[in-house]
């Protein structure tokens, strides 16, 4: 029963990385790519973690594979951020078709 | 009140190192007393602000537990909707970066508000602005752009919780 719960947990895992790896190749700009980057860290690899550690059990590893889904929960927004923030100071331009870019608007 | 602050992430940290080597060798024990000494000495001043009294009421970890569940059914949501866009063979988005404006004051919480709004596939908070306290946000499927609706819509499900758990 554990196993089952474990596989199905890693299963969702390996295909949140397989469809956040295409959604990187396919949209269109940084920006949205880095939606799909978020698919790829929390559906993928922070769900295989938790599903690693189910598979473990009770033991030192669980404890470590937790605590870096924690770290990696705690830091990846922060990174996100950083990015998207220093590609908009920067003036990388949103998509063409994009609807509207209000921090653009304000600051002009 | 300080000193407080000084033992709790003292604590905290040594338990974090433990956690961390995963050994019960007196060693590991020692070097991370040592280590967590120095970075609580360091740091508990950017880690706790204001009275520890505060810190333990109990309804504010009764939001705060209440929050996971409903972050997760959040999570859960963006999740689906994004995998539909990527799977989609003609990619319907939509996107462009709206204003959010928000009620938190503290800085924990708009930090909690940001990263969760990053966290969630679909949303990304691209700036933050003190004097119009609100975040500037990257939406891959713009529904609204008036601030009432995209309040409700982006921050709605994590301000209820926040503004509960950071006063």
């Amino acid at each position: 029963m554990i196993e089952i719960i474990a596989y199905i947990l890693l299963g969702i895992g390996a295909a949140c990385a397989l469809i956040g790896a295409m959604g990187i190749v396919r949209f269109p700009d940084v920006y949205n790519r880095i939606h799909a980057q978020t698919v790829v860290v929390v559906g993928g690899v922070i769900v295989m973690l938790l599903g690693a550690s189910v598979f473990e059990g009770l033991s030192s590893y669980t404890l470590k594979a937790l605590i870096i889904a924690l770290f990696l929960f705690l830091t990846n927004p922060v990174g996100s951020h950083a990015i998207a923030r220093a590609a908009h100071k920067s003036g990388v331009k949103l998509w063409r078709r994009s609807v509207v870019d209000k921090l653009k608007e304000g600051k002009s | 009140m300080a000193k407080g602050g000084l033992f709790t992430a003292f604590v905290c940290l040594w338990l974090a190192w433990i956690a961390l080597t995963g050994s019960l060798n007196p060693q590991e024990f020692a070097v991370g007393a040592i280590v967590a000494a120095f970075v609580a000495a360091v740091s508990y001043e950017l880690l706790f602000r204001g009275g520890m009294r505060e810190k333990f009421e109990p309804k504010r970890w009764g939001y705060a537990l209440a929050y996971v569940p409903a972050y997760l059914w959040a999570e859960l949501k963006a999740h689906a909707s994004v995998i539909y866009l990527i799977l989609h063979p003609r990619m319907p988005i939509k996107p462009g970066i709206v204003r959010v404006p928000t009620e938190l004051q503290s800085d924990f919480g708009i930090t909690g508000l940001a990263n969760a709004i990053t966290m969630t596939p679909g949303t990304l908070s691209v700036d933050v602005s003190e004097e119009e306290s609100s975040l500037y946000v990257h939406w891959i499927d713009v529904k609204a752009v008036e601030p009432e609706q995209t309040s409700r819509q982006i921050a709605g499900p994590f301000e209820r919780f926040l503004r509960r758990i950071f006063k």
